[in-house]
């Protein structure tokens, strides 16, 4: 199946639009942003209209591995190259933890063909678990987070069981539901801190060091982001390592049986209760661990936070991205985070702008930027 | 007996569907169920596969009540399908749509994947192939390979020939004679009376949710009313 593509086309491909990243993240003058927008959106159709676009991801996909070596230096030197303005660092950050959640909903969304609007609530349930056992009980983050993901991962199953008769639009609403009941309960128990959210979450501790501390090396000054940074791209890591296995495992296999049909599903012997549990609960665990990572990096977690609307933005990410596409995943993630970060000054129109990129990709691109590859990955030998 | 049905009863909601049917499948047999659209034939099925309760009467697989099982463990006592209308998975490979049929058998799969593309040796050009690109003919052939690399006891085709050229027909059936030569029993449900009679050894015609005629392979050609309906 391997086809001889050259890597060049697909190197230059992901150097230009690491650049246009780069020099996006590094503007901040707000008219000069949008006119940036502008100018990769037509190069982009340019670039598809030329050919260079299918081409450059054809030789992505052929050099799968040379690619992956490539986006991982780029992304180990990006945050240097803003040694000098911690605020992009803390955005990258940001995003990097939220890429988490969303490779975690990829698992219902993309593989498993459940729309869960619910994510955002698996999100709070780490988030508020780690900062309740950090502010209350002082245990250290390698404790809180693991019982965050716990937590979110149990919280998961539990409202993948009213899930279980419900299909397409009706499992939906049932996550919708199921947002909003998480929400409203956190927002009105004591012990959570109420609307007022959790203060003072401390920073996770290595070797008795504190990350997300400023270090002075001579005269140049590390911003404490970065430390934070690179933990939480760490994670990133081991969480992409993680989706992947599991998305080329029988576990994924039997997610996109069940998406695809699932009477035929029953017919070969799956169980679609088992199945389904499944990717809510995996991908719970992926969400727990990014709101652990969130509430620490941010020192502080409120119900905002877990509300519907994160539900709502991580499932367009993943559909912006592509479903069932890991790369495709980031990038929507990446997206949909550093774009509206940019364009502060028209906070307002955040979410409507959300409204308007998801519209345009479902008319222009349902498959969203980087589509699904159909599986290749045999089992065969399998013991 | 390897499967046994014992005045099964089944209804959706209010509408009874199946009225006290008995029917039995003897290990190597091949046992056709005949009947029109609507007679039961494919509830019949769904009710000893479970995705359909029945609501009263007893269904016997090797010996065990299955009838209160749910759809995948009765699966993995060793019956296979493949369902009415294929439903193959259109977006994966076949060698992935072989490989759900593993679901069941956790077997090592090489063996089993060289004894269906021996049956079918069209479909080893076709292993990485999105199912939903293959033509009708094909579709059938792994959706009937898929029910196989399970290893089934019993193996039940619903309305396998359902939409095939009737060239395709004749070397459909053939195939079907040869899995069941390799000790495979076989539940076969069909609208093509004559085709379906010409393989089995048994077969049962439902009308109505009732089993109207029962017999073996002669008696039901012989059977006025067989002919006259089904036979033309």
């Amino acid at each position: 199946m391997k086809k001889n593509t050259s890597p060049a086309a697909g190197f230059i491909f992901s150097s230009i639009i690491y650049a246009a990243v780069v020099i996006f993240m590094a503007v901040d003058d707000l008219y000069i942003s949008l006119g940036l927008i502008v100018a990769f959106a037509a190069g982009i159709i340019t670039a598809v209209k030329t050919g260079f676009w299918q081409r450059a991801l054809g030789s992505i996909n052929d050099n799968t591995g040379k690619m992956t070596v490539l986006a991982g230096i780029f992304t180990l030197i990006l945050p240097l190259l803003f040694l000098n303005n911690p605020y992009v660092i803390h955005i990258f950050t940001l995003a990097c933890i939220y890429c988490i959640a969303t490779l975690g909903l990829n698992i219902q969304v993309g593989s498993a063909g459940m729309v869960n609007f619910a994510q955002g609530a698996f999100f709070g349930v780490g988030a508020y678990v780690s900062a309740l056992l950090d502010v209350h009980f002082g245990f250290p983050f390698w404790i809180t987070l693991p019982a965050g993901m716990a937590a979110a991962g149990i919280m998961g199953l539990l409202m993948g069981l009213p899930t279980l008769k419900t299909r397409e639009y009706h499992l939906s609403l049932v996550t919708i539901a199921c947002a909003y009941i998480s929400f409203l309960l956190v927002m009105n128990f004591k012990w959570t801190g109420g609307p007022d959210g959790i203060p003072d979450i401390s920073k996770p501790v290595i070797f008795g060091m504190e990350i997300g501390q400023k270090i002075t090396l001579g005269s140049i000054t590390i911003p404490g982001v970065m430390t934070y940074c690179y933990m939480v791209l760490a994670f990133l890591a081991l969480a992409l390592i993680a989706a992947r296995r599991l998305q080329n495992s029988w576990y994924g296999l039997a997610w996109n049986a069940i998406r695809d049909d699932e009477i035929s599903s029953r017919c070969y012997g799956l169980s679609l209760t088992r199945s389904k549990l499944e990717a809510f609960a995996f991908g719970s665990i992926f969400a727990g661990a990014a709101g652990a990572l969130y509430a620490h990096f941010i020192g502080f977690m409120s119900t905002e936070n877990m509300s519907f609307q994160i539900g709502l933005l991580l499932v367009c990410m993943v559909i912006l991205g592509g479903m069932d596409n890991l790369a495709g995943v980031l990038v929507g993630t990446l997206l949909l985070i550093i774009i509206p970060e940019k364009l502060r000054a028209f906070e307002d129109y955040r979410m409507l702008s959300y409204g308007l990129v998801l519209i345009l990709m479902l008319i222009f691109r349902p498959e969203g930027i980087l589509p699904s590859k159909p599986r290749m990955f045999n089992l065969t030998g399998r013991g | 007996m390897l499967l046994q049905l014992n005045s099964v009863s089944t209804s959706y909601g209010k509408i009874k569907m199946l009225d006290k049917v008995c029917l039995s499948v003897d290990t190597g047999e091949v046992v056709c169920l005949l009947g029109s659209n609507g007679a039961g034939k494919s509830t019949t099925i769904k009710t000893i596969l479970g995705m359909v309760k029945s609501n009263n009467g007893q269904i016997l697989f090797d010996g065990q009540d299955i009838g209160k099982m749910k759809t995948y463990e009765v699966i993995r006592k060793g019956i296979s399908v493949a369902p009415e209308g294929r439903r193959l998975f259109p977006r994966m490979t076949v060698e992935q749509n072989l490989e759900i049929g593993l679901a069941a058998n956790q077997e090592d799969s090489a063996e089993l994947k060289d004894r269906v593309y021996q049956l079918f040796p069209v479909l080893k050009d076709r292993v990485n192939q999105a199912a939903g690109t293959l033509s009708g003919g094909e579709q059938a052939m792994v959706a009937i390979s898929r029910a196989l690399m399970q290893k089934p006891k019993l193996l039940i085709l619903d309305e396998p020939s359902f939409g095939l050229a009737p060239l395709l027909v004749e070397a459909f059936y053939n195939t079907i004679i040869e899995i069941s030569r390799q000790g495979t029993t076989i539940l076969l449900s069909e609208q093509n009376a004559g085709k379906a009679l010409e393989v089995s050894d048994r077969g049962y015609v439902l009308q109505k949710g009732a089993i109207y005629a029962s017999g073996t392979k002669q008696e039901l050609m012989e059977n006025d009313l067989v002919r006259k309906c089904y036979l033309g």
